[in-house]
């Protein structure tokens, strides 16, 4: 009760509209300290994203500028649309039949929504992390040759390299370079976590997309992936989901709070991870990030 | 031991009802063996394979024995047929999943059952008046292996694509949106991902089927001319292990009755066989994750 209380309190102070926040510019103030990679260059700006399910809108108008080579991490309650936010980057919202996306997504300039977009080569650019670990039920090395292949990024002795080097930059080469062509089925949580983050990046995309991607694992596990995601941000734009506060504010350069309001998922607010979590500008940002409301 | 008495009350029904199950196959083994002994013993296993001829019960003259051209014809018709059936019962059950819109897979999907559920002797009796009379137009006499082949092909087609789309639909979405979230193509997903992770159920049917139309008698009987011969060409007409048996029970005295059921204790043996090969290579594949 209390927390629906909040909710309705906190969404209306906003639909009103009083303070110049509640448009959709928000809170990008200047860019403080991150890793030196984390440049202030926009590589995705998102207007007026909405997304429906069956003509029932769960996102609307989501207004966000993303940094390359920052990590920016989605915070809010579970169902306000994290997570169909972040299947709209690399389209995998096609995969949905009643899922309809509107507004711009540009990548680099380019409105990647448009229907003549090369969705295959765009999934090439943006690469996705799952929640739960899904290497393929096939060797380590035929994990992270069938992307190699598709997109033809080595043949030959080629392939083998790659492999290696991209085993090698999850960290998990020593850890199973012995049997690369044994099941990747047969690897823990965390060492198939990282082999999927090792598929992806043997691509040389350019985003990262990870959805919750260490809410499946044990908490060393979790550290690893951490560390794993610190160093990657500097090579990749990382978008991550997460429903860890504490990882949000260890890792992320700028933090975005969705928030349900009156049914549909909205962005409440955005901007450099610190202000979000010691100034919010927001009201629900302050509930949420203290742990009074979602 | 379950303090409850309707669990002991069920399981003991259940004991029973397996007890029954096994029972019936070990019955039917140990009746097949035994009808077979007499000829096995007068008769002795290697005849069956040398003799000169199938004559059983000549009106002169000695018996013979050969079962080799029944063999022949039941594995070509059987080979022919999975060679015709499985391509396209992967292919469909493929586009059924992967290809057709929702709607027309689900129409498409309640036809195929349609499709499964037809009696064989009708298959046969269609097979007889269209498709024999189709092949004796191209090269005489139209009953023959190649219409066995045809019609075998047609019924254990949809068993295949079934029994192929339920090994589809139990692959993990998380792979096919892994495989989507990689970039890869849709024949990428299917050839590299999809296949793979359904191996053992698209083994599985294949290996059914083959059981299948290695049994089936009504249909092959009725398009297959049945004539004893090593066919040279798929236009000449072959005799089935199974139809041997179905043609010749009504007549058939010891110890051509007991030669019968060898063929019979024949079929069983290389179901059994199948059955095993299909546990192997299901339990090889699940090792090998």
């Amino acid at each position: 009760m209390k927390e629906e209380k909040i909710d309705s309190i906190e969404c209306r102070e906003k639909s009103s509209g009083a303070t110049s926040d509640a448009d959709h510019t928000f809170t990008i103030g200047e860019l403080k300290a991150g890793p030196p990679c984390c440049e202030p260059l926009p590589i995705v700006e998102i207007s007026n994203l909405s997304l429906a399910y069956s003509g029932a809108t769960v996102l609307r108008d989501v207004n966000l500028t993303i940094y390359r080579g920052c990590i920016t991490a989605l915070i809010g309650p579970s169902g306000c649309g994290k997570t169909s936010f972040l299947s709209s980057l690399n389209r995998l919202s096609d995969m949905n039949p009643r899922c309809t996306v509107s507004g711009k997504i540009e990548l680099r300039g380019e409105n990647i929504l448009s229907p003549r977009v090369n969705v295959t080569a765009l999934r090439r650019r943006v690469g996705m992390i799952f929640q739960k670990p899904n290497p393929f039920p096939l060797s380590i090395r035929r994990n992270i040759e069938l992307g190699l292949r598709q997109h033809r990024l080595a043949r030959g002795s080629g392939l083998g390299e790659r492999v290696e080097k991209s085993l090698r930059d999850v960290g998990l080469w020593d850890e199973v370079k012995d049997r690369l062509d044994s099941s990747a089925l047969a690897l823990s949580g965390g060492q198939q976590q990282r082999l999927c983050i090792a598929r992806a990046i043997a691509l040389e995309p350019e985003i990262l997309l990870l959805d919750e991607p260490c809410s499946a694992l044990d908490p060393i596990s979790t550290e690893i992936i951490e560390n794993l995601i610190r160093q990657l941000s500097c090579r990749f734009t990382v978008i991550m989901v997460t429903h860890n506060l504490g990882q949000a504010q260890r890792l992320a350069d700028f933090t975005a709070l969705f928030w349900t309001c009156e049914g549909t998922g909205q962005l409440i607010e955005h901007g450099p991870t610190a202000d979000i979590f010691q100034n919010p500008r927001h009201g629900l940002t302050a509930a949420y990030v203290n742990g009074r409301a979602g | 031991m379950s303090p409850y008495r309707t669990d002991r009350i069920l399981i003991g029904t259940l004991r029973c009802a397996a007890v029954v199950s096994g029972l019936i196959v070990a019955v039917v083994a140990l009746f097949l063996v035994s009808e077979s002994v007499p000829a096995l013993r007068q008769i002795g296993p290697y005849r069956f394979f040398t003799d000169s001829a199938w004559h059983p019960a000549p009106h002169s003259g000695e018996s013979t024995f050969n079962l080799v051209p029944m063999i022949v014809g039941t594995l070509t018709v059987t080979a022919g047929a999975l060679a015709l059936a499985t391509p396209l019962g992967l292919g469909s059950a493929m586009f059924l999943r992967f290809y057709a819109p929702p709607k027309l897979g689900v129409i498409y999907r309640k036809i195929i059952e349609l499709l499964a559920g037809i009696p064989s002797v009708v298959f046969g009796f269609w097979g007889l008046v269209t498709i024999v009379p189709l092949i004796n137009s191209i090269h005489a006499p139209g009953a023959s292996l190649l219409a066995g082949i045809c019609i075998l092909a047609i019924m254990i087609l949809p068993t295949v694509a079934l029994v192929s789309d339920a090994a589809f639909e139990v692959v993990p979405k998380e792979y096919v949106k892994g495989a989507a979230a990689l970039g890869l193509s849709r024949w990428a997903t299917i050839r590299g991902v999809v296949i793979p992770s359904a191996k053992s159920g698209l083994f599985t049917a294949i290996i059914l089927q083959t059981g299948r139309a290695l049994g089936e008698t009504m249909a092959v009987l009725m398009v297959c001319g049945n004539v004893v011969q090593v066919p040279k060409s798929v236009f000449e007409p072959v005799r089935t292990l199974t139809a041997n048996i179905a043609l010749e029970m009504a007549y058939a005295l010891d110890p051509h009755r007991s030669a019968l059921f060898v063929s019979g204790l024949l079929l069983l043996t290389l179901v059994a066989g199948l059955v095993l090969l299909a546990d192997v290579l299901s339990r090889r594949y699940e090792c090998s994750q």
